[in-house]
């Protein structure tokens, strides 16, 4: 079970967090073609290696968090608060 | 030596007390033994040699090994509550009066009625149920019950287990698994660091290999060791405690043997289950001895030559009063020589190697047998082993020598390192070809394997990995032993033709490898599951090597390049009581309970399950059942008056100055321009279009809201809101707060709600001008603040009351007394999904994650005037094109039919062939208003069929019964009622 670090809770069980998949989509603006937002709502890459992955502390603090691991080894890098990610 | 141990020999016993003796029974017979043995030794030295029949051909089977790598000895426990299947006699320890069975037999271990399938062991090759039973699928079910007779571990307990069992969580620097000499000296290192260690150990008792030795300076070492380690703070010394799964970020689970079962209870538990997060891990769980392959190495009698060894210096038993050593090492010279000073006859040594070297040459010297260039290649005897058939294989074709009477064939083909918990660790594998065995490759996470589960099969080397590991040190370089000149057990050869097994347990020959090498099955995966290969509860710790490599020479492979199969925890066994530990009954499903559960566990209310909540589902005042009491409260809120705890609705209050604009993009219909203390009903979308929830909004301020969700619905919906605010749209300025439990909420419903409203809140405006629908109001009820909200959910004249939940159960009581002139019946979920079905309202039944809002006829709310989440997606072709399911009502024909459970909807009565199905019954009740079954279906373009006539079909329950397709809304189409 793996041991993500909260920014706000410290080290927590995985147990305490829900997965929100991949960090790197950006939801599309309402206008644009079927093609684009087909690709948003259906279609993720499920890269082996590195991968930027969105996880709620459900049982913690409530926040969402992009964290970085690597779905091979599970090692994970860093940690930050998806509010604060200004993208 | 006794008559009752008669392979007890003065010789060895580390770990036994010889001043007492001791009773158990096995299958009801006494067998004496001393304190310390385990099961097995004490099996052993009673001369009992056939302790088990085999998993599928019922053979005749002995103790093979010493430890948790036992394929055989799997014996019954206890009895009754206490009963534990499927023990290793190697790993029990022995206790005064237990009580201990053997499996699969019947009616007697020596006289088994299907140990006759041995004979036809020919028709029962790799897939032979497969291609023999399955099919046709009718006969599965006529073959099955003698089959799983026939085939079979120990028996699950019947009676519920009335042991206790704890769960335990722990963080440590190091966690060492195994306390043999490698782990012992890493734990004194690491812990002479400061570094706080726990040390698991599966045995009674540390030192593993160092017992297994006769004198030496060894013994010294390790009682010094062993002490130290006893007298520091920071050691956590953990025996009978087996490691049983490496997870990720070093969290490994325990499974801790505290005490016998039947023994005095006390207040221990049973076994406890470790959580254990650690810095770092060290694996040092030792080596396994592999074994050789020739015709009938399963009889009783053949047996590992370390297993032998260590049952000669751990508990002083020889494994056989005449023993055959066969192998191809300088190992088998010194077990031979303390055999026999320990009392045994030593037959032969047989040695693959046509030259041997010096130390075979000073055993013959001092008057030993030995047999060079040589194999057993097969051993002779049913229930025990009485010869063993040499053969010379090392010059020109192999011929007979001789057959050797002997009681005992002690095997040795090297060893390999145990693997488990570096593979479980997602850990490299790396093949040896020095060793003929994988060992750990390159590791991840923070961990290292030391001593011979890295293949360091030497202790002082084994001593000098753990100080390494112990103080974080790189390891010492590995000796690379030169590569041995006798065959792998897998290249011998099988000049008998007899059978060979390489899994015991699982009864795998190695014929069954071959036929499915042939038969297309390359991947040791697929072999696995097509042969049973390694598929026991010993998880193929003997014979997944040699299977491996047998699969590798049949598909011409290297074994480097075939792989291992997957190790998934646990590395043996454990119960599912330590798993589950405390978590049972309601402590191990937690409950919510409303403010009023009190009262509607005093009205002897039926709880139904909501998510955690409990919920009452109807009361059954006299007796009625279920179908007769839902129907009597929805007919009472119909006719009068009715009351309802809806405290479980999920509830979030949304603030900031963004709200409004959050609410816009969180629901598919338009709630900015909702007016201050006024509701309206929404749909919130997944971002895929489908229906994700539902629920009445009311602005409580302008930059205030409160939502409503459903009772399962309420974690889901706030984790969106979350997403929208943290993740989708940073920039908004608002927060969501869950108040579920904040509030107790009542809802009143029925034609007489008004009258009663204005008798338990005298101070609010309860006309239909002064409180219309959609409308919150503030008042006092039974001395408490209260919110008064005018929606309705069953179709008539309602009201939803909510007040803090800490004055629930006084409200709920208030109102309940009030409500006696007024025939209020209070009434549970069941009623109001009839009322609710009624009219129409959608749960999740009907939003199952499939359907659109238009779907449910509610495609008019989607506002596209503004981004909301799930609306750009309607518009994508799929969700537009016609062949959808629509929701629709159905009405039953006949007043008497019943609506099956689980009904399809077919646009034709039952034939004799099958029918097309137009979709599905969503929800279905008895309509106290009309008087006849109704439904909610979802059927494809429901909206064209509206007034023919279908049916609703069982196949599985044989029922059937003719409706009307109708609008969802049954009755009181415009809402008259609820608006008047």
């Amino acid at each position: 079970m793996m041991l993500i670090p909260c920014p706000h809770c410290g080290p927590r069980p995985e147990t305490e967090f829900v997965y929100g998949g991949d960090a790197n989509v950006k939801r599309p603006d309402p206008a644009a073609p079927d093609a684009e937002w087909t690709d948003y709502i259906y279609f993720r890459d499920n890269p082996k290696g590195a991968h930027r992955e969105l996880w709620l502390h459900a049982a913690g603090c409530h926040s969402w968090l992009t964290v970085e691991r690597d779905t091979v080894t599970h090692a994970i890098g860093s940690v930050s608060y998806t509010k604060d990610s200004g993208e | 030596m006794s008559a009752r141990q008669p392979n007890r020999s003065d010789t060895g016993g580390w770990l036994i007390d010889r001043s007492r003796v001791e009773i158990f029974t096995f299958d009801g017979r006494e067998i004496p033994f001393y304190p310390g043995d385990t099961v097995a030794s004490a099996l052993l030295a009673a001369g009992e040699t056939l302790v088990g029949r085999s998993f599928k051909l019922h053979r005749p089977r002995g103790i093979f090994g010493l430890g948790a790598e036992e394929p055989n000895a799997l014996l019954t426990l206890g009895a009754g509550a206490t009963l534990t299947p499927n023990a290793r006699a190697t790993m029990i320890p022995a206790k005064p009066g237990m009580q201990v069975s053997s499996q699969n037999r019947w009616p007697s271990l020596k006289h088994d009625a299907f140990g006759l399938l041995d004979k036809v062991k020919a028709v029962l090759p790799a897939g032979f149920y497969y291609k023999t039973f399955m099919w046709p699928a009718s006969r599965w079910m006529t073959y099955e019950k003698y089959i799983r007779r026939m085939a079979g571990l120990g028996p699950a307990p019947r009676a519920r287990d009335t042991e206790q069992y704890a769960r335990r969580n722990i963080h440590c620097d190091v966690l060492i698994a195994g306390g043999g000499p490698a782990g012992l000296a890493a734990a004194e290192a690491a812990a002479a660091n400061g570094q706080s260690v726990i040390l698991a150990h599966a045995r009674p008792s540390f030192g593993g290999g160092v017992h297994s030795m006769p004198q030496g300076p060894h013994r010294r070492w390790f009682q010094d060791t062993l002490a130290g380690l006893e007298a520091m703070p920071n050691v956590r010394l953990m025996t009978s405690t087996t490691v049983a799964g490496y997870y990720e970020h070093e969290l490994l689970t325990l499974s801790e043997r505290v005490r016998d079962r039947d023994s005095a209870a006390g207040t221990a538990p049973t076994e406890r289950f470790w959580e254990v997060r650690a810095g770092r891990v060290i694996i040092a769980t030792g080596a396994i001895e592999r074994p050789l392959l020739f015709a009938n190495n399963d009889r009783p009698g053949v047996m590992l030559a370390s297993a032998a060894q260590g049952y000669l210096w751990r508990f002083g038993v020889l494994a056989g009063q005449a023993p055959v050593l066969f192998g191809g090492d300088d190992s088998l010279y010194p077990l031979a020589r303390a055999l026999k000073d320990a009392g045994a006859i030593v037959r032969a040594v047989v040695d693959l190697r046509s030259d041997p070297g010096l130390v075979a040459a000073a055993y013959v010297a001092d008057g030993g047998k030995v047999i060079v260039g040589a194999m057993v290649a097969k051993a002779h005897g049913a229930k025990q082993v009485s010869g063993a058939e040499v053969w010379r294989i090392d010059e020109g074709a192999p011929h007979v020598q001789e057959t050797i009477p002997t009681d005992a064939i002690l095997i040795s083909g090297g060893f390999g390192p145990s693997l488990q918990l570096h593979a479980q660790s997602k850990g490299a594998l790396e093949w040896d070809e020095s060793l003929g065995a994988f060992v750990p490759g390159v590791p991840n996470g923070a961990n290292c394997s030391i001593g011979g589960a890295r293949g360091v099969f030497d202790l002082p080397a084994a001593i000098a990995d753990g100080v390494a590991a112990g103080k974080a040190a790189s390891l010492p370089e590995r000796d690379q032993a030169d590569r041995p000149t006798a065959p792998q057990p897998w290249e011998l050869p099988n000049p008998t033709g007899g059978i060979r097994f390489v899994d015991l347990q699982n009864d795998v020959a190695d014929k069954d490898i071959a036929l499915a090498a042939r038969e297309g099955w390359h991947s040791i995966e697929h072999v696995k599951r097509y042969t049973t290969l390694g598929m026991g509860t010993d998880q193929g710790k003997i014979a997944g090597p040699i299977g491996l490599a047998l699969l590798a020479a049949a598909t011409g492979k290297e074994v480097a390049k075939t792989g291992l199969t997957t190790f998934r925890p646990p590395a043996t066994p454990v119960t599912f009581g330590a798993v589950a530990g405390g978590h049972l009954g309601e402590v191990g499903h937690a409950i919510r309970r409303s403010a009023a559960d009190a009262w509607h566990e005093s009205q002897n209310a039926v709880f139904i399950d909501a998510g955690l909540w409990r919920r009452p589902q109807y009361y059954p005042s006299n007796g009625a059942t279920l179908g007769e009491a839902y129907r009597a409260e929805a007919a009472a809120v119909r006719a009068g008056l009715g009351l309802v705890d809806v405290s479980t609705l999920g509830k979030i209050d949304l603030a900031g100055p963004d709200a409004a604009e959050l609410m816009d993009r969180l629901y598919c219909n338009t709630m900015g321009t909702l007016k201050v203390g006024r509701g309206r009903y929404g749909l919130m979308l997944r971002e895929d279009g489908r229906v994700f929830d539902d629920g009445v909004v009311f602005r409580l301020a302008e930059d205030r809201f409160h939502l409503t969700c459903t009772t399962g619905g309420a974690g889901a919906v706030y984790q969106h809101i979350e997403h929208a605010l943290q993740v989708l749209w940073p920039d908004l300025k608002a927060y969501a707060t869950p108040v579920s439990e904040e509030w107790f909420a009542a809802a009143i419903a029925g034609p007489k709600a008004r009258d009663y409203l204005a008798a338990i809140a005298p101070e609010l405006d309860v006309s239909n001008e002064g409180l219309p629908m959609m409308r919150l109001a503030e008042t006092m009820i039974a001395g408490v603040p209260a919110r008064v909200m005018r929606m309705s959910y069953s179709g008539e004249l309602s009201f939803e009351i909510n007040v803090p939940a800490d004055w629930g159960g006084h409200v709920w009581a208030h109102m309940i007394s009030t409500g006696n002139s007024y025939g209020l019946t209070a009434y549970g979920t069941e009623a109001m999904g009839a009322l609710r079905i009624e009219k129409g309202h959608v749960t999740h039944s009907e939003a199952d994650g499939r359907t659109t809002p238009d779907d449910l006829g509610l495609g008019r709310m989607a506002s596209r005037k503004k981004d909301a989440i799930g609306v750009r997606a309607l518009d994508l072709p799929a969700l537009q094109e016609s062949g959808r399911k629509q929701l629709v009502g159905l009405v039953a024909d006949d007043p008497a039919a019943a609506f099956p459970q689980g009904a399809q909807v077919t646009a034709e009565a039952l034939g004799d062939q099958p029918r097309p199905s137009l979709g599905h019954v969503s929800s279905y009740a008895y309509s106290s208003e009309l008087k006849r079954m109704v439904a909610l279906a979802l059927l494809k373009d429901g909206r064209a069929l509206h007034g023919q006539t279908v049916h609703v079909v069982s196949l599985i329950m044989g029922v059937a019964a003719a409706a009307k397709v109708t609008d969802p809304v049954m009755i009181d189409p415009d809402g008259e009622r609820l608006r008047g």
